[in-house]
């Protein structure tokens, strides 16, 4: 294992920080939930956070936890799609494309949410299934998976998601397409 | 604003500048020494702040007596309130989403070019899987026209070339890329013997012409039979094997031979004149050898034919020409000789060697 600074890696991967936390802050708005500070950015750790209002409404949870881990890989894969052919399947020596390659993963690998936005969904989804809340048993393998996940982090587990989605969804869009 | 004291040293003061020490509220000074006891002592001490209800958490105006509402646990006035709802984006972090979505559009458009090269690459390949290697052809150009650097293209367009019989075009290809250098793996290995094979046929049937202009017709036609089989998808080989063939048979005098590769020729080439015309020439080489009218009647209607499908070619016409006064003479005299002998006798000019 490569050991490498925290805040290396979130200073050559800094855009995936700034949409993440800005995909925090824009869906505390959109569900009304108060925000009391917000980082975009800064070499520490975390790199960026949202300190926002805590609710028992699940739907608000899921929505602001896990709204980022969805932005963030969809901006991934628009931003992978447009610059997955000519740097793997062409072998066009563009520098374009790699910019565009590095800048989709660099939001893919801090599509992630942070433990204690897991933590949040944990706690509230059991009492939100009993009742029949088809989103929180669905959440409940989901945040399974990216608990162990952001555990994983230490082996690159977010490096490792973003080539993932980097490579092979646009890789399945492309061959859908053609 | 509320009033603490600080329940170690009795001092009075805002409550908001207190802190809560193991259940104790204590200020600022009394904090500050408990916690360096604690770490002389190498003990643990839990410390909270003391928020007063009464002050607005973000403004720091004081309400009195008045109790504010609390988000989050904090008071806040209702001046302040509204704003954490509704927290503005930065101008900064506006100009750099602005930014990145703009830079989106730009990628998008900017991978358009390269997804048609990656469709016309994915296009060829499947050609070339289906054995359609000419179909293969025009895709895998125009997707090398955008992306000359990608190997994949060039094996598969190589490969296509060789087994669309166009070695010459298959060697461009393949030895304009990297000086003919590719990464192994299996199309290269695949691509690399295909190459090997063609060349070997390629020389073959370089051999081949060279003893056949020997006058060598029996060992050229055996060579070039090899070089057919290594090059099956040559265009038009295989019509030149039975070319050789008979006139290798022809110099050794097996007619029937000669004859049946000519009615081979003519049932699978009705439109060639020299398929017509080879055929009259076996045929008057059968009248000559056996004498039986049949075979003479049908050796002029062959030769008719040859003619009317010569009619349409200046060059068609010529060779029929040289053809037709030879099966004639061999008609008429029913002597057969060589069209090296014919010349010497009655073409002098043409056997002389040109300078």
């Amino acid at each position: 294992m490569i050991p490498i600074p925290g805040w290396l890696i979130s200073l050559l991967t800094f855009p995936g920080v700034i949409v993440h936390e800005a995909g925090h802050l824009l869906l505390c708005r959109k569900f009304k939930l108060a925000v009391f500070d917000v980082c975009f950015f800064r070499l520490g750790n975390p790199a960026g956070y949202v300190v926002h209002e805590q609710t028992d409404n699940f739907l608000t949870i899921f929505f602001v936890s896990m709204g980022p881990f969805f932005v963030n890989t969809v901006f991934c894969i628009l931003f992978c799609s447009a610059a997955f052919l000519p740097v793997w399947e062409l072998e066009v020596r563009d520098p374009l494309g790699w910019f565009f390659y590095w800048l989709g993963l660099s939001i893919g690998m801090h599509a992630f949410p942070s433990t204690e936005d897991l933590k949040h969904i944990w706690k509230l989804a059991p009492a939100n299934a009993r009742q029949g809340n088809v989103l929180a048993i669905v959440s409940f393998p989901i945040v399974a998976v990216l608990y162990v996940l952001n555990y994983a982090r230490f082996f690159w587990a977010d490096l490792g998601y973003g080539i993932a989605v980097g490579i092979l969804v646009p890789l399945a869009i492309f061959r859908a397409l053609v | 604003m509320r009033q603490g004291k600080c329940e170690q040293c009795g001092t009075t003061d805002s409550v908001a500048l207190f802190m809560g020490v193991d259940g104790k509220l204590l200020c600022r000074r009394c904090t500050a020494q408990v916690v360096e006891q604690a770490k002389a002592k190498r003990t643990a001490v839990e410390i909270v702040s003391i928020i007063d209800p009464t002050v607005c958490y973000q403004c720091k105006a004081d309400h009195g007596s008045q109790e504010l509402p609390l988000i989050g646990g904090l008071p806040f006035c209702a001046r302040c309130a509204p704003g954490l709802y509704e927290r503005p984006f930065p101008p900064w972090i506006k100009l750099t989403l602005a930014g990145l979505l703009v830079l989106l559009g730009f990628a998008l458009l900017h991978g358009a070019r390269y997804f048609k090269a990656g469709k016309a690459l994915v296009i060829g390949e499947r050609l070339v899987a289906a054995r359609q290697y000419a179909q293969a052809i025009p895709q895998l150009q125009a997707s090398l026209a955008i992306a000359p650097d990608c190997e994949k293209a060039v094996l598969l367009l190589g490969k296509a070339d060789l087994l669309a019989g166009r070695y010459e075009e298959a060697n461009k290809v393949l030895a304009g890329h990297k000086g003919g250098q590719f990464k192994e793996g299996p199309l290269a290995t695949e691509v690399r013997r295909t190459f090997e094979r063609v060349d070997k046929g390629l020389r073959k049937a370089a051999d081949a012409r060279k003893l056949y202009e020997a006058g060598k017709s029996v060992e050229a036609a055996r060579t070039y039979h090899e070089a057919a089989a290594l090059l099956p998808e040559a265009p038009g080989l295989a019509d030149a094997v039975d070319g050789l063939d008979a006139v290798a048979a022809f110099d050794q005098k097996d007619y029937d031979t000669f004859l049946a590769i000519a009615e081979r020729g003519w049932k699978s080439r009705p439109q060639s004149s020299d398929a017509a015309a080879t055929l009259a020439s076996a045929l008057a080489c059968k009248y000559a050898v056996t004498g039986d009218p049949a075979f003479r009647t049908r050796s002029e209607e062959m030769l008719e034919k040859a003619r009317q499908l010569a009619a349409s070619s200046p060059k068609a016409m010529q060779r029929y020409e040289e053809w037709q006064e030879r099966i004639r003479y061999r008609l008429k005299t029913r002597q057969i000789v060589s069209r090296k002998e014919y010349n010497r006798q009655f073409h002098p000019e043409k056997s002389k060697p040109v300078k």
